[in-house]
């Protein structure tokens, strides 16, 4: 017998966790917007049903939105993420092995358990009574099919949100009705190569020759074929993925024109990569700073500057971070008109990360106590006077690279001032 | 025996010596050491369930004989069990309100807890949802 692995997640979660604490937006259509509020990200039943679009621009929006009382967000990552949380915590209930796979997506090991429905359909009745989401379940003996079983199940109601295929004869029925582009890890690309070829559903790419998948989409898409007959080539990580890098990036809600203004908003990512480094016990050792123009507004001045640089010795150090962020952020500066520029995007990307115990010793090692205890102290603050307490002054004060997000709810469930109210 | 920290770096053939970084304990151990227990964590007993508690502000006095009032700040846990007499968040006509929940001539009500205000009862429909059970309150007082 195969592992069966189950995979569990909410359509719609962020509007779904819009609506645990607004009751006025059930049964009406909401849409979620993307960082900046550029473009609908999420979408209830509702707003699908009215043809609005993933990824369709707010303002092509504007007519739709006030004809059916569409109620619009800004993304509000701290309440989903709060809420994610306390979903995996039910999970963790169901399952001895959870695997994150994104803030809406969890891999479970549902190896061992006896009615893997029952067990599924009691899993997804305890998320909905403890957290107030639903989410949809499916059940296979490997990934691909799982995600498949899973799509399914959050389209056709009548399976009441969970659906196990593990059973042979049901997977053979069910799969020639996928389309072969709804395939996890078949991307548009592929997907017309394959719909060129004659390959239109699920049941058909499952029955290609593994050698001409190879040659079709490499062996990305040969492994694709494999897990649709069953064979899990796709481990189920019992430990989490060491991280190799990491990226803080976000576009700024009004051209920001000088570098000090760029400078604020870098200082602002290399501060919180080094507050993530050090709760994940890394050190980093490759550092790229970059900043570039909006790239659609090919009617204005464009430039895209970035440099990258090594960190030795190795660092989580805020203070390290953000001195080398600058001296390369300066580097990457256009010459003499940067005032002709209005920079929309700014970032910090961490490479070379290794635990902090295993970091190489360089020869002539500064020791630095002064700001090991400098750094937890300013993690301490900033997590029990909740984030932005103590920022470096080139942060800067007022902000004004920060993202817009005009229609953002409160964050109910992390901070003190932002607490949903009952009368 | 007095401990002296060691201010400058200790050179050993020409390298600096690494020094243990913890405290070592030399003399009389502490009497308290093995006595020393938490810190007391209210929250912790008021949340019975982390994943399931929510935190809601109050605003109103309809629930003031149950001791909950204006400003107050309540634990609500979306796992308790539903039972008659217990105080509750319930969501009717799109609103959320906190009310006892009663059982008269077999039929649920959400009712206010306040003798000296009158509040009219909810008679609890198929509409109506109960969002979850008030697990504890938290208040403060003004201190300056």
């Amino acid at each position: 017998m195969k592992r069966p692995i189950a995979i569990s997640d909410s359509a719609n979660f962020y509007v779904s966790a819009e609506r645990i604490f607004d009751p006025t937006l059930k049964n009406v259509p909401v849409i979620v917007l993307s960082n900046n509020d550029g473009c609908a990200v999420a979408r209830s039943d509702e707003a699908k049903a009215l043809g609005i679009k993933m990824g369709e621009p707010l303002h092509l929006l504007q007519d739709k939105i006030k004809a059916h009382g569409v109620r619009v967000f800004s993304s509000n990552y701290t309440l989903y993420g709060d809420i994610s949380r306390r979903v995996v915590e039910v999970y963790e209930d169901f399952t001895p092995n959870v695997e994150i796979y994104s803030i809406d997506e969890c891999f479970l090991d549902f190896g061992g358990f006896k009615d893997r429905d029952k067990h599924a359909r009691a899993m997804r009745r305890e998320v909905l009574r403890r957290i107030g989401v639903p989410v949809r379940i499916g059940i296979a003996p490997t990934k691909t099919l799982a995600k498949c079983a899973n799509d399914i199940a959050k389209k056709n109601p009548i399976f009441g949100g969970v659906l196990d295929v593990t059973d042979d004869a049901l997977a053979t029925w069910l799969l020639p009705m996928v389309p072969v582009g709804d395939i996890w890890g078949i991307g548009r690309k592929t997907d017309a190569k394959l719909q060129k070829l004659g390959t239109y559903t699920a049941a058909e790419l499952r029955d290609m020759p593994t050698k001409q998948a190879r040659a079709v989409g490499s062996v990305v898409l040969e492994r694709t074929v494999l897990e649709l007959q069953g064979e899990a080539c796709i481990a189920f990580d019992d430990i989490e993925p060491q991280r190799k890098g990491m990226a803080v990036t976000r576009s700024a809600g009004t051209p920001m024109k000088d570098f000090d203004t760029v400078f604020q908003a870098v200082t602002a990512h290399a501060t919180r990569a080094a507050e993530k480094l050090r709760q994940h016990g890394l050190v980093a050792g490759t550092l790229t700073v970059f900043f570039h123009t909006n790239r659609h507004r090919l009617d204005r001045p464009q430039y895209s500057g970035s440099r990258s640089t090594r960190i030795t010795p190795m660092s989580s150090d805020t203070f390290d971070l953000v001195e080398a962020a600058r001296r390369y952020a300066q580097a990457a500066w256009p010459k003499g008109e940067g005032q002709a520029f209005g920079f929309t995007k700014a970032g910090i990307m961490l490479a070379d990360l290794i635990r902090f115990e295993d970091r190489p010793l360089t020869l002539f090692d500064v020791e630095k106590p002064k700001s090991a205890a400098l750094m937890s102290a300013l993690d301490q603050v900033n997590n029990r006077f909740g984030k932005k307490t103590l920022v470096l002054a080139s942060e800067g004060m007022k902000r004004p690279w920060q993202l817009r997000s005009d229609h953002r709810s409160p964050r109910y469930t992390t901070r003190l001032t932002d607490l949903p109210v009952v009368r | 025996m007095p401990v002296f920290p060691v201010e400058t770096l200790v050179i050993a053939n020409g390298m600096p010596v690494r020094l243990v970084a913890n405290a070592v304990s030399a003399g009389f151990p502490s009497p308290a050491g093995d006595d020393l227990e938490d810190e007391i964590d209210p929250i912790s007993w008021v949340v019975r369930h982390p994943s399931s508690t929510f935190w809601w502000r109050v605003e109103g006095d309809c629930l003031w004989d149950a001791g909950i009032r204006d400003g107050d700040i309540i634990a609500v846990d979306r796992a308790g069990k539903r039972r008659v007499g217990r105080a509750v968040l319930a969501v009717v006509e799109g609103a959320v309100t906190a009310k006892m929940l009663r059982k008269r001539d077999g039929r649920y009500f959400l009712a206010p807890a306040n003798s000296k205000e009158s509040f009219p009862d909810i008679e609890l429909t198929e509409d109506s949802e109960i969002w979850g059970v008030i697990a504890g309150v938290v208040r403060r007082y003004d201190l300056e």
